[in-house]
This record gives structure tokens, sequence and C-alpha cells, in this order.
């Protein structure tokens, strides 16, 4: 990551506008164990108050790091209840990053957020076609399978 | 030799990009102070844990 993906200028401008960004050793002590820690890279996203609400571990390009974080920031805000902000940043994951691993769990979310702000069951509905119909593969698809009867 | 050859020719690969670009990402190193910054500015922390090998 060190080598590749946090010297590229889109994933500098990415970073510098939207988080604030800290690096610790793997050992670190006490954080490491508190955050339980056991292989790197792991990239942990934290609301302002330290809690935790994504995480992934091992290396991603910058085309996956973007997508990733833009995940991570609407978990916060989805975890918030502030669905109209969690969809700003997965309509700008899904635009952007339509191809990357992020996008069929961007999917999914979006379609419970939507289900969320509008108690109606169509978004979820959609979420599944159109998870079935572009990431037929996906875990997300699976998990969103149910949601084909509504 | 060859190892050592990569290693310089990369290490200096990298610093060359991290030139051109003119800017690196200003890591903090204390969890408190990343979160008071956080606040200040309404944003998520991004914590990464690395190995220095």
């Amino acid at each position: 990551m060190g080598a590749v993906t946090f010297p590229d200028a889109k994933v500098i401008a990415f970073i510098k506008q939207n988080l604030i960004p800290i690096r610790l050793p793997h050992d670190h002590k006490p954080l490491a164990e508190q955050f339980q820690v056991k292989w790197t890279p792991a990239l942990v996203t934290l609301d302002t108050e330290g809690k935790e609400h994504h995480r992934t571990v091992g290396f991603l390009s910058p085309e996956e790091l973007i997508p990733s974080l833009l995940l991570g920031k609407a978990k916060i805000d989805f975890d918030h209840e502030d669905f109209a902000k969690a969809l700003v940043s997965l309509e700008a994951l899904l635009k952007d990053y339509p191809k990357s691993g992020a996008a069929p769990e961007a999917i999914f979310l979006r379609g419970v957020c939507g289900y969320k702000s509008t108690h109606t069951p169509k978004p979820l509905k959609e979420a599944y076609e159109k998870l079935a119909a572009e990431y037929r593969d996906s875990e997300w698809t699976k998990r969103a399978y149910p949601y084909r009867l509504l | 030799m060859l190892k050592t050859d990569l290693k310089s020719n990369f290490k200096k690969l990298r610093d060359e990009r991290r030139r051109a670009m003119g800017d690196t990402i200003q890591w903090e190193s204390d969890l408190n102070k990343a979160l008071s910054r956080a606040k200040e500015e309404k944003k998520p922390v991004l914590m990464d844990f690395f190995n220095p090998g």
C-alpha cells in the first residue's frame, strides 16, 4: 500500500478531502490489540467518536481503495441513520467505481437506505435485480435473494 | 546484488513519483489527535495498521 496505493495522486486527494488519516505499526500498544489487528495492511474506518464501522484486510489498489473508503463513509452515515448522506457516498461509488469489489455491497446498502428512507420495498427489489443482473456470483446477490419476492 | 539493485530502483521510482505529485498523505500518529481533528473537520478517521517490515 505504501509503495503503490498511498502515493497515488487520486488517493492522496480523496483522503485529504474526506478523511483524517492515522498510521500505526501492526504491534502498536494498545491500539493493535484494542482493534484486534491480526494481519496487515488493516484499514479501519472510524466515526468521530472512534467507533469502527468498516474494515479491510490486505492490499487494495487505488481503484479499489477509494470505493472501499466511500463504502466506509456510507456505512458510518447508515449506522447513524443519515440515509440521505449515505446515499451520496454510495451513488458516487457506483458512478465512478462500478467494477470495484465494493460495488455489490454498495448496491445492497443503497437498497436498504432506499427502503429505510421511503418505507417501500421497491428499492430492495431493485437492488436484488441489479445485483442478479450485473453481479450474479457476489455474496451480496445471495444476501439480497429474498428481496426478489417483494 | 540484483536484489539490492531492484530495491534501490524501486525506492528511487517511488520517491520520483512522490516528488512528481508534490504531495503525500499527512498521517497522524496519535488517535486522540486524529479524533480531535475528525470532530473539528467533521470527517471520519482512516486508521492504517501497517507492517514497517
